[in-house]
C-alpha cells in the first residue's frame, strides 16, 4: 500500500456513516482549494530552523480552523507521526493527490443501508458502523433510514442482499406460520 | 369448515395486530437499540450460513 493509500485508508477507517463521509469529502474538496493554507504548511515543513516538535505545533495551529472532527483528528495524527510529506513538495501538490486517492477509495466502500424504527444518535450509528466494518471483509459505511413502520429491529441491505429482521417482519412470519398450522390441523381433522 | 378457518385466521390476525400495537407502545429507546443489536447478530448468522453454503 502506498503512502497516499495508507493515509486515505486511515481516514476512511474512522468514518462509519454516509453522512460523515459526505461531510469529510466536501471538507477535503474545500481544503484543496485553499492554496494559501497549503503554501503556509509547505513553508513550515521546509523551514530548517524549526524542530520537528515546532513544526507539529505550527501545522496544528495552521489547521486548527478545520472543525470537521474526522479530518481534524486525522491531521493531528499525521502531524504527530511526523508525516510531513503531504506538504513537502513544491512541484507536486501531495495533498491534492491524497484527496484524489481518498475519493477513489471511498467509492470502494461497502454501503450498508440500515432501516430502524427510531432515529439514532451519531454515536450509536458509528457504533453500528464499527460493528459492520468488523463483520464485513472491507470497510463499510452506514446509510441510516428511519422507518417507524418496521416497529423495531433492523432492516439491512448490503449490495443486493436484504436481511429483514424487523419486528414487523417477525410478526408477519409468526402470523403466516400460525395460520398455516391452523390449516394443517383443519386438514388433519377433516380426514 | 371453510368459514371456521376464515374466522380462526381473522382471530390470529387480530391477536397479532393487538400484539404489534402493545409491543410498539411499550418499547423504549434502550429496547430499540437492543433489538437492533439482536437483528445485526441475526444478519451475521445469516451471512455466515450463506458463506458456508
Amino acid at each position: 500500500m502506498s503512502q497516499l493509500e495508507d493515509a486515505a485508508y486511515r481516514l476512511l477507517k474512522s468514518i462509519y456513516t454516509t453522512k460523515d463521509l459526505k461531510v469529510v469529502s466536501a471538507t477535503l474538496e474545500a481544503l484543496v482549494t485553499r492554496d494559501e493554507l497549503k503554501q503556509a504548511a509547505h513553508e513550515v515543513v521546509m523551514d530548517d530552523t524549526l524542530s520537528d516538535g515546532q513544526k507539529i505545533s505550527q501545522l496544528q495551529k495552521l489547521f486548527s480552523g478545520v472543525s470537521q472532527e474526522h479530518i481534524h483528528t486525522w491531521l493531528d495524527m499525521m502531524f504527530e507521526e511526523k508525516q510531513f510529506w503531504l506538504f513537502d513538495s513544491k512541484k507536486f501538490d501531495m495533498f491534492d493527490e491524497f484527496v484524489k486517492v481518498f475519493q477513489l477509495k471511498s467509492d470502494e466502500l461497502v454501503i450498508v443501508h440500515m432501516g430502524t424504527a427510531i432515529p439514532l444518535y451519531d454515536e450509536q450509528i458509528r457504533e453500528f458502523g464499527h460493528y459492520f466494518s468488523e463483520q464485513l471483509d472491507g470497510l463499510s459505511v452506514i446509510n441510516l433510514q428511519v422507518n417507524p413502520e418496521i416497529m423495531g429491529g433492523a432492516l439491512v441491505r448490503i449490495n443486493n442482499l436484504i436481511f429483514d429482521y424487523s419486528l414487523r417482519a417477525k410478526f408477519k412470519r409468526f402470523e403466516i406460520k400460525w395460520i398455516d398450522s391452523l390449516s394443517q390441523t383443519q386438514e388433519m381433522l377433516s380426514y | 369448515m371453510q368459514r371456521q378457518h376464515e374466522i380462526e385466521a381473522d382471530l390470529v390476525r387480530l391477536v397479532i395486530s393487538v400484539s404489534e400495537r402493545v409491543v410498539g407502545e411499550r418499547l423504549v429507546t434502550e429496547d430499540h437499540v437492543n433489538l437492533i443489536y439482536k437483528s445485526l447478530e441475526e444478519v451475521k448468522q445469516q451471512k455466515d450460513k450463506m458463506r458456508a453454503e
